[in-house]
């Protein structure tokens, strides 16, 4: 019975060590062609700006549901945090659009 | 209630009242990161509203050194992965492994960080100074208030090394380790943002 | 004080600590809400009399009273001094002593934490009031709009003062954010569903949820400031490419949200006591929780309505009017609840349902003017003048204050086991109802008789009315001050020789009158099993009259009375950070790098103790009592 305990929670452990690495891969991929789109100009300005936008995106659902762990804690850990991610855009979004234009 | 998630399991031997403290800490911490989330969105909103106000001083976009500014963010992201690896080591009692894992992780966060100096005085002997212009000045607070979330990590780990294991893992120590480990992750997540929304955009026009 | 503490927070406990170090380091929410309450009352005080001076200065056209650049000092003060330091810290006072009590808590759910918002509260007032005596006091207004507060045109230390001052208390505010959402959450009796929260409860959580994103945005600016000012950077400067609008708008993204973080917990208040003293539940329970949210939601999206005039053209405008509108349909929910809970009630007028019954109409008149002043057309002739004083003023004293004062009658027998004199209460209340109506009504007139706001006098040319109608200003500003020595002599007296109150002086509805008055440090000798919304009321009239345990029985024995029960226990560190943080505040507005290190380093190895100490908690043995 608790060789079995054992034997179940290290292949979890396993298990997760594997996926952290494919996350860091991951973003380490996201990131290079990030910067080498950007380096080379390969596409048109607002294609890149559209891109990278989504890839920041992706990086930033990575970290917080795989690193965090967002995707097993308590429901209020993702409502404040979401709260928190509207809120932010609101005010990063309102600042941009009503002072520049 | 308790036993928020399966990689804070019930340390054996934990109390009620630490059980509950461990359980209002995490969720303390999300709330304060919420919070955070705001303080870091004003910053970028100024950035945004400010980077093309350069008053005809140096640009940001004339410095930034995009080789450098990558070997930055990837210090910071694998010492993402450090920060994981040392939790999951605490979680098996591995003392030594933890430790270990943590100090990486505050030297990747170092060598992060003494990538931003030299970056920031680099940039101020070009004459890209706090004072050259609106643009510089947005520059500097938001970059600058990362760089210190990420000193305030290093000085947390630290603190937490040098002194919270002194009777090894314990019931009272673990939520700790986890907690720093949500901060560490909350500051590259914002990298992540600001990476993209400082370096690489500037470079995009 | 020496009173209050024989009556709070010592029962049960051993005193193994001076007087003063107890309080210093106490992590007991009872004794931090004191605390609060007493400070924030000092900080009333002071910015009552700040009103004073304004007002006897505005009594006669061409006054010398005071100097142009003292009344800039002196509004900038009142402002600053009413919003941060009195009715904001006065809620904070009543949410720390009443809502762990409310929801059958042991206490909050970080009590160091807790400690540390209440050191930096009074520490950053009192860094901020000590301008006074340093170089002058902050002059350009409560928000302190960039040009005027940079370099430039404010040289002295008085915005310095202002910038950390607010910085420091500002943090603390945000800490007792976090602090009370996690509480909420996490805290509650068994049983205490969240549709069953009391309402003051529930008003707390979403003003906590106000301060956990409003606040940040402040911090931000108030550091954007303090790099233009100190350290040449140009946020706000429009030579170096700055813009000064950034400050407008990340003051009012915060600011709009502060004004509903001072209303919030007032009509939660005013809920409780209106059930209370109609002896009804609340009308329309879950329709005021979701208007106390929606207005909680609105709160962010209407601060552009603060700058109409600065000419973002009609399509932005529009926008935010409408959304400003919309905030006066939840408003008007809980406005129409609380008439329908009175109706057909067996209504006791005490002094506390007095200020209840006398917000409602107040406050719907600071309501009317606020949609008067929502609609952008017509704000540009209401636009900074005494129309707005008018309508802040009914909103903050009709609205914010009077649900104060209805907490402060509501719950003074809670907090410290005696009754306020009602005889003196109701002389209170009348003399402020005439006070404030007769000072502030004029002021509708003055600001559509062009009455500018911020302007240390007027002309005589301006006409008979104008004077006219601010002397009488003035005169009823001085019947609201004689008000006010009617509630102080009443406090210091009923603390001293008032009626003892009993548990549940009121016949009441919450759980905090389910034990005794003032509470004993643990609360409830045994953690309370709900059973229904107006938790106590419930088992008054559907139950045996006591409350019902949540803990399992041991051999007849709950397991608290066996063991004890577990308490937080003190810490010094939290007021020491505070007091780093200070000090390295005092060094910055000075210039002094070596008092920064200095604060900085005792704040810093406070903090590290902080993340390395593990509080042991203490046992305490139960004493009987209510929940027996």
């Amino acid at each position: 019975m608790s060789e079995q305990v054992t034997a179940t929670t290290e292949s979890a452990e396993r298990q997760h060590r594997r996926r952290y690495w494919q996350v860091m891969a991951a973003m380490v991929v996201l990131t290079v062609i990030a910067f080498a789109l950007v380096i080379t100009g390969a596409l048109p300005a607002v294609f890149i700006a559209a891109i990278l936008l989504v890839f920041a995106a992706i990086q930033v659902v990575l970290q917080v549901y795989l690193f965090m762990h967002l995707n097993v804690g308590r429901r209020a850990y993702g409502m404040f945090f979401g709260m928190g991610l509207g809120v932010a855009v609101l005010i990063s979004m309102a600042l941009f659009v009503l002072l520049r234009f | 209630m308790i036993g928020s998630h399966e990689l804070v399991p019930a340390q054996p031997g934990q109390t009620p009242e630490q059980a509950k403290a461990q359980d209002n800490r995490v969720l303390g911490f999300w709330i304060f990161l919420s919070g955070e989330c705001a303080f870091f969105a004003a910053l970028i909103g100024t950035y945004l509203s400010l980077d093309t106000h350069t008053a005809g001083a140096v640009t940001l976009a004339s410095l930034i050194d995009l080789p450098l500014t990558g070997v930055m963010t990837l210090s910071l992201l694998s010492s993402s992965l450090t920060m994981v690896f040392a939790f999951l080591a605490m979680n098996k009692g591995e003392l030594q492994a933890m430790k270990i894992w943590l100090w990486v992780t505050a030297l990747l966060g170092a060598i992060f960080l003494d990538l931003q100096i030299f970056e920031f005085t680099h940039y101020m002997a070009s004459g890209f100074t706090m004072g050259a212009s609106a643009s510089a000045s947005a520059f500097y607070a938001l970059v600058g208030f990362h760089g210190l979330h990420v000193a305030f990590g290093l000085f947390w780990i630290i603190s937490l090394l040098v002194y919270s294991f002194k009777d090894g893992i314990t019931p009272a120590n673990t939520s700790k380790v986890w907690i720093a480990g949500l901060y560490w992750h909350f500051v590259d997540v914002v990298w992540v943002i600001i990476f993209t929304v400082v370096y690489l955009m500037q470079k995009v026009h | 004080m020496a009173a209050v503490a024989e009556l709070v927070g010592t029962k049960g406990r051993q005193r193994s600590q001076s007087y003063l170090m107890s309080w210093l380091t106490t992590a007991d929410h009872k004794r931090i809400g004191i605390m609060y309450l007493l400070a924030a009352t000092f900080f009333f005080g002071v910015g009552g009399i700040e009103a004073l001076m304004i007002r006897i200065q505005l009594s006669s056209p061409g006054n010398t009273f005071v100097t142009p650049a003292l009344y800039d000092q002196l509004f900038t003060m009142h402002g600053t001094t009413m919003i941060f330091l009195a009715v904001m810290p006065l809620f904070i006072g009543f949410i720390n002593c009443i809502v762990p009590l409310q929801i059958g808590a042991r206490d909050v759910a970080f009590p160091r934490l807790n400690a540390l918002s209440l050191w930096l509260f009074v520490l950053g007032g009192i860094l901020l009031n000590s301008s006074w005596f340093l170089g002058g006091a902050p002059n350009a207004g409560w928000f302190n709009y960039a040009p005027i507060s940079l370099t430039p045109f404010n040289p002295g230390p008085g915005i310095d003062f202002y910038d950390i001052g607010l910085q420091l208390a500002g943090i603390g505010t945000l800490m007792t954010g976090v602090n009370f959402i996690a509480t909420i959450i996490n805290n509650r009796a068994p049983g205490m569903s969240l549709m069953r929260m009391p309402l003051f409860t529930w008003t707390t959580f979403v003003t906590s949820v106000l301060i956990l994103f409003a606040f940040p945005p402040f911090t931000v600016n108030l550091f954007l400031l303090m790099f233009d000012r100190l350290m040449g950077a140009n946020f706000f400067n429009i030579l170096k490419g700055g813009n000064v609008l950034l400050w407008q708008h990340l003051f009012w993204i915060f600011g709009h949200p502060e004004v509903y973080i001072l209303i919030l917990p007032a009509f939660g208040i005013i809920s409780e006591v209106i059930a209370t003293f109609s002896r009804k539940t609340i009308f329309g329970y879950d329709s005021m929780v979701l208007a106390t949210i929606a207005i909680g939601f609105l709160a962010f999206t209407v601060w552009v309505h603060h700058m109409f005039v600065d000419g973002f053209g009609p399509y932005v405008n529009s926008l935010f009017a409408i959304t400003t509108l919309a905030i006066a349909v939840p408003t008007g929910v809980k406005i129409f609840n609380w008439i329908f809970t009175m109706w057909g009630g067996k209504i006791k007028f005490t002094t506390a349902m007095l200020f209840a019954t006398g917000f409602i109409p107040l406050f719907v008149i600071g309501g009317i003017s606020g949609v008067m002043l929502a609609m952008a057309p017509a704000d540009f002739q209401y636009n900074d003048s005494y129309f707005v004083v008018a309508h802040l003023h009914y909103v903050l004293i009709g609205g914010s204050l009077m649900g104060v004062l209805a907490g402060a009658y509501y719950w003074f027998p809670k907090i410290t086991g005696r009754l306020l004199n009602e005889t003196l209460g109701k002389w209170h209340f009348w003399l402020m109802m005439i006070g404030f109506n007769v000072t502030f009504f004029p002021m509708h007139f003055l600001g559509l008789l062009g009455m500018p706001r911020r302007v240390a006098t007027y002309s005589a040319a301006m006409g008979q009315a104008v004077a006219f109608w601010n002397l009488v200003a003035t005169i009823g500003a001085f019947i609201l001050a004689i008000s006010f020595l009617f509630f102080f002599y009443n406090l210091i007296k009923s603390l001293k020789s008032g009626e003892r109150a009993g548990p549940d002086p009121w016949d009441g509805r919450a759980l905090e009158w389910a034990t005794e008055s003032p509470a004993p440090v643990y609360n409830f000798a045994k953690t309370p099993l709900v059973r229904g919304r107006d938790a106590w009321w419930v088992e008054k009239t559907e139950g045996d009259g006591q409350l019902r345990s949540a803990e399992p029985e041991q051999d007849g024995e709950s397991a608290h009375h066996a063991h004890g029960i577990h308490l937080p226990t003190g810490s010094i560190f939290p007021f020491l950070i505070a007091l780093g943080l200070t000090i390295a505040g005092y060094g910055a507005i000075f210039g002094l790098l070596l008092l920064v290190a200095i604060g900085l380093a005792l704040a810093f190895f406070s903090i590290h103790r902080m993340i390395v100490d593990e509080d042991p908690g203490e046992i305490v043995q139960p004493v009987g009592g209510a929940g027996e």
